[in-house]
């Protein structure tokens, strides 16, 4: 009889003991780690979510839950295990042997432009025999970029103004000196500094270089993101943002100088958002994920108050506006910002649009958006 | 015409005949599947099933241990000289055989289980009770079953009633019930009955480990359950490892306990009879009753007035050699089993969309290439040229070095290092580590030659 009252306290040691030794050891050698995979996706694509959970140690886990949360813009594939509210209440169950690891890779589409981060994720375990839960909270930092979508920007003309800078243009107004651009018969009138002496011997008759026309320009793009919360209102803010960085993107690859302003405000840092002097094909990726960070607002700044001054006493800079409401106060404010120049409105919209009367200077440019 | 009604006639009774063939296939069918409709699962997994038969056991192993209690009373002395007169009858049955059979009681109480689940109607419950009280006497032998089998389906009658969705205390073993088996054995210890005292010593140990198996079980169920809408919830995963680590522990729990529950000699007793009284021990001159075990001196035989003999006996050595073939059987077993289970542990795996990767690999992985790395000793037991060589070569060069060489310089550059000069051995030992004809025995003696 004793020694069965021994054995009973035996095992009821041993049963405290494991779960003191769970108690004080769960967390040792157990890390989480969430990451996007890519720095960056489109809006509309699938973008990739990897869950790495490792136990290194000698024991079990056999529930591990992971619970993080980040905006329901990005939508998983399976969204059981997911609740969505404001944001998206994700949480995955695992189990972990010693010494293991786990990946789990999730898809998620890419349903609105922003940037998304993953600051925390939280670990719930269970002991050995499910009796006990313990909690615990790990920092995490992976971010990812969703860019705008790509639209056709083809009815956008931009109107070169500037001459004897570095943009190849069709419309010849001066030659510049330093573009070559073939050879033909001289003519009287040439100078003869021009007559290609080389290619003269070779030929047998005088011949002459002709030289491309170029010009140079800076554009500033106004992105107004006032309104949000009515979904007519959002739709065709998301529409401005994806035509600023179309035809940024455009503006660039042609090599011409752009600056963004907006009154929204930047995701990053809280405060306005503005892009400054950016020029070259190989800065399109940062004008996309800039874009990607700028945030629509209710009652916020008339973008035109973001013009600095200099530009508003008339030089060359071409000046294209984009708004969801073109405004009379606002065509007002951005003729007057445009001077001399003419400027551009450009107005994205849904089903149908009304005539409205600009100022001389300015030209409305209507573009219509599907969803 | 006459011919014509005939094969009319014919041909409507044959196709009415097929065509009641097919309407009652049919009506089977539905039958079916109506059935299936209605959901009458009998086991949705194998952890209900476990939970269920658990139940089972707790209510028959309590139920087992009433009716030998009951018995073990009547057939005291006087109760049974009294009994024996009134129902000669009821002392057939020995405690032990009350105990063997109060234990199919898990046969009743599985079925109103189901009944209830099953009869749409109560009234149709209330004769499926009576024909189990019917079969419970049948089964325990006495009409006392019938009491707790009609208890039985009194309270799940009322639980429907009520609409309770609990589980009721016939399926759920508690830990309360650990307290009949305590009274029991107080009982036994006062009554003196060694056999009531041995098995409910090992009806408790019993009743614990069941217990503990269907809290655990319980438990994991039950974690399961709320999570089964969880997207790739490994399920198959927990059950092994919390499945498992349950079973091993009550594997454990139970070869401890029960042999030592199932060794109690029974002879622990409580007396009653003499009350303690500081005024009258001393005066009546009488020691102070204390609760005491009695010498384990005295046999089953003693107790019973006769001899039991085994109906069988075998040769010592035959017995010798079976039960070292029954205890090397179970080693091999459990031996192989915990193999199994670090091979387990040490795998990697795809599991649905999860990649499972041991860690060990990669320490084993640095390991190995540790040991690629470092120089590739010939074995203690390779007497082949090449290796006496290479041995002559490395005693030679850690005699003359005064710390061990670095690895990443050849055998010019270590001599030199060292200033050690011996050209054959240097020419040997390359010819042995490096080149593509191993040495010959002359290679050896001109190596042994040049020392």
């Amino acid at each position: 009889m004793i020694l069965v009252l021994v054995i009973l306290l035996v095992l009821v040691a041993a049963f405290f003991l494991i779960r003191s030794l769970y108690d004080r050891f769960w967390e040792k050698g157990l890390t989480c780690h969430l990451s996007f995979q890519g720095e960056y996706g489109v809006e509309d694509e699938i973008g990739v979510l990897t869950e790495v959970l490792t136990n290194r140690k000698l024991l079990l886990l056999p529930v591990v839950e992971i619970d993080f949360h980040m905006d329901r813009r990005l939508q998983f594939a399976d969204e059981k295990n997911a609740s969505v509210s404001d944001q998206s209440y994700r949480r995955d169950v695992f189990t972990l042997s010693v010494n293991q690891r786990i990946t789990r890779t999730l898809e998620f589409k890419c349903a609105g432009r922003g940037y998304f981060q993953i600051q925390e994720a939280g670990i719930t375990a269970r002991d050995l025999f499910l009796t006990r839960k313990y909690l615990s909270k790990s920092p995490e930092n992976t971010s990812f970029y969703v860019l705008p979508r790509p639209v056709p920007t083809e009815q956008i003309n931009i109107p070169f103004s500037r001459i004897m800078g570095t943009l190849l243009s069709r419309k010849k107004v001066y030659d510049d000196p330093f573009e070559f651009a073939g050879l033909r018969e001289y003519s009287r009138g040439d100078p003869m500094k021009y007559v290609n002496w080389k290619a003269t011997a070779r030929a047998g008759k005088l011949l002459t270089n002709l030289h491309e026309s170029t010009l140079s320009q800076h554009v500033i793009l106004l992105l107004d993101l006032e309104g949000v919360g009515v979904r007519h209102a959002d739709l065709l803010n998301e529409a401005a943002v994806r035509i600023a960085a179309s035809l940024g993107e455009r503006l660039l690859r042609e090599g011409i100088e752009i600056t963004l302003y907006s009154n929204g405000f930047d995701v990053q840092t809280g405060a306005a958002w503005r892009l400054e002097n950016l020029s070259g094909g190989g800065n399109v990726l940062t004008l996309r994920k800039r874009l990607a960070c700028v945030q629509a607002g209710n009652n916020l700044v008339p973008v035109c108050d973001y013009i600095p001054k200099q530009e508003r006493s008339g030089e060359e800079d071409l000046l294209i506006l984009l708004t969801r409401d073109p405004r009379p106060e606002l065509l007002g404010e951005l003729s007057q910002a445009a001077g001399k120049e003419r400027g551009l409105c450009v107005v994205p919209y849904e089903v149908e649009h009304p005539d409205l009367t600009v100022p001389k200077n300015l030209e409305l440019i209507w573009l219509e958006t599907r969803g | 015409m006459f011919s014509t009604s005939r094969f009319a006639t014919v041909l409507f009774r044959k196709t009415s005949r097929n065509s009641r063939r097919k309407v009652a296939s049919a009506d089977a069918k539905a039958m079916v599947i109506m059935m299936k409709a209605k959901r009458i699962r009998l086991y949705p997994n194998i952890r209900t099933f476990l939970l269920r038969l658990l139940g089972r056991l707790h209510c028959a192993l309590l139920v087992a241990m009433g009716c030998c209690t009951l018995f073990t009373l009547l057939h005291q002395k006087d109760i049974a000289e009294e009994l024996g007169t009134l129902l000669p009858d009821l002392l057939i049955i020995g405690p032990m055989e009350a105990y063997l059979r109060g234990l199919l009681f898990a046969i009743p109480v599985a079925l109103s289980f189901y009944a209830i689940r099953i009869c749409p109607r109560l009234w149709q419950f209330l004769l499926c009770s009576i024909g189990l009280c019917a079969i419970t006497w049948l089964l325990l032998g006495h009409p006392v079953g019938m009491v707790v089998t009609a208890l039985c389906c009194f309270m799940r009658a009322r639980k429907r009633l009520a609409e309770e969705i609990d589980e009721s205390a016939f399926d759920k073993p508690d830990l309360l019930g650990l307290v009949l088996f305590a009274a029991i054995f107080l009982l036994s210890a006062i009554m003196g009955e060694v056999l009531l005292q041995k098995v409910s010593v090992f009806s408790a140990a019993v009743y614990l480990l069941i217990f503990l198996c269907y809290r655990g079980l319980y438990r994991l169920d039950e974690y399961l359950r709320l999570n089964e809408t969880v997207y790739n919830l490994p399920v198959r995963r927990i059950q092994r490892i919390a499945g498992g680590a349950l079973a091993i522990t009550l594997l454990l729990a139970a070869a401890l306990l029960l042999p030592a529950a199932g060794g109690v000699s029974g002879d622990f007793t409580v007396d009653l009879t003499r009350k303690p009284s500081a005024n009258n021990w001393e005066l009546q001159g009488l020691e102070e009753p204390v609760m005491t075990e009695q010498p384990q001196n005295f046999s089953l035989e003693e107790m019973f007035g006769e001899e039991i003999k085994p109906a069988v006996q075998f040769p010592p050595i035959v017995s010798y050699l079976l039960y070292a073939v029954i205890v090397s059987g179970i080693v091999f077993l459990v031996l192989l089993f915990v193999y199994r289970l670090i091979l387990n542990f040490r795998r990697s795996f795809t599991d649905s969309r999860d990649q499972v990767q041991y860690l060990g690999e990669e320490r084993e992985d640095k390991d190995k290439r540790a040991s690629a790395v470092a120089i590739r000793r010939p074995g203690v037991l390779d007497r082949s040229p090449n290796a006496i060589i290479r041995r002559r070569y490395r005693k030679q060069v850690l005699h003359a070095a005064k710390e061990p060489p670095r690895a990443s310089l050849t055998p010019r550059e270590l001599e030199e290092e060292i200033g050690l000069s011996m050209p054959v051995l240097h020419t040997l030992y390359e010819k042995a580590r490096y080149g593509n004809v191993s040495c010959t025995a002359e290679d050896v003696r001109a190596m042994k030659n040049e020392e």
